[in-house]
């Protein structure tokens, strides 16, 4: 009885990469560009930022993190692009 | 006002908003909108669990970014198809092993945090220096659009669509997973 620790460990390790590797696939057919530097650390930072923002006990956290983490940069790029060029 | 009532007047109003978005809002808002659900999936799905079950991967942009090049080296004519499908499942396997001998190693916090960092530096490391698969450090351009059931995706409005349905799908299956044996389970782990 009780809990196979290490099998939940990995089965949630592989739902999650599940996850994140279908947006991926997404992601790729909505940009139709892919390059392995973006998708490294600044990638990984943003994910944690919404998930620090939002909070990730519930699952409306990630959400609320994700709105302000984006809009935030869309906005940016729209208001500030003169001023941080690239 | 009946509460039932009232929760299907909020439900049906959300709805609403979601639809009607794309036809009242610019291109800029759209495109926030998909770039927004697509980062929410992963980030709800990375936030969700791994943080109910008391764990800290920074190992995930790896299976993000290993999925779309898996998609552009199989979802087009003329690329190496063997290669990418022979390099995915040795992606595959080796995440499979790292992490099986994460879990048996019984790595927890900044000891599991540190570990898949590496994880995520050295595929990415290796990722560029994959020349003839990856395209390197410039990347691949021309890939083909989304296409279901003969219907292609081409627009920012029907991503938004399909953005907003895979992540109210996903919502559904955590919060029922969440409920479920598994999900207790889970959430156990976190409390040791």
């Amino acid at each position: 009885m009780g809990i196979n620790v290490a099998g939940y460990k990995l089965k949630v390790f592989i739902l999650t990469a599940v996850m994140a590797s279908l947006v991926g696939s997404l992601y790729t057919f909505y940009l139709r560009f892919t390059q392995p530097g973006i998708f490294g650390f600044p990638l990984l930072v943003e994910l944690t930022t919404m998930i620090i923002i939002g909070g990730a006990k519930t699952s409306t956290g990630p959400l609320l993190g994700a709105f302000v983490v984006i809009w935030l940069r869309e906005l940016i790029h729209l208001y500030w692009a003169g001023y941080c060029p690239g | 006002m009946k509460t039932g009532l009232k929760r299907k007047l909020i439900w049906s109003i959300l709805a609403a908003a979601i639809v009607m978005i794309p036809f009242m809002a610019g291109q800029l808002r759209t495109r926030g909108h998909v770039f927004y659900r697509c980062f929410w999936r992963p980030g709800c799905g990375h936030g969700l669990l791994l943080e109910q079950a008391g764990l800290f991967s920074l190992a995930h942009p790896t299976f993000f970014w290993a999925r779309r090049l898996c998609v552009r080296n199989t979802g087009g004519a003329g690329y190496r198809f063997s290669v990418a499908r022979e390099y995915h499942r040795r992606c595959l396997c080796g995440g499979r092993l790292f992490y099986h001998r994460c879990a048996s190693l019984r790595l927890r916090d900044y000891y599991l945090a540190c570990a898949t960092f590496a994880l995520l530096l050295i595929v990415e490391i290796s990722l560029a220096q994959l020349g003839p698969l990856t395209g390197g450090h410039e990347g691949l351009m021309g890939i083909p659009p989304l296409s279901i059931a003969g219907f292609v995706f081409e627009t920012d409005r029907h991503y938004y669509y399909l953005a907003w349905a895979l992540c109210l799908g996903s919502l559904w299956f955590l919060y029922n997973l969440m409920g479920s044996r598994v999900g207790r389970a889970v959430r156990v782990l976190q409390r040791q």
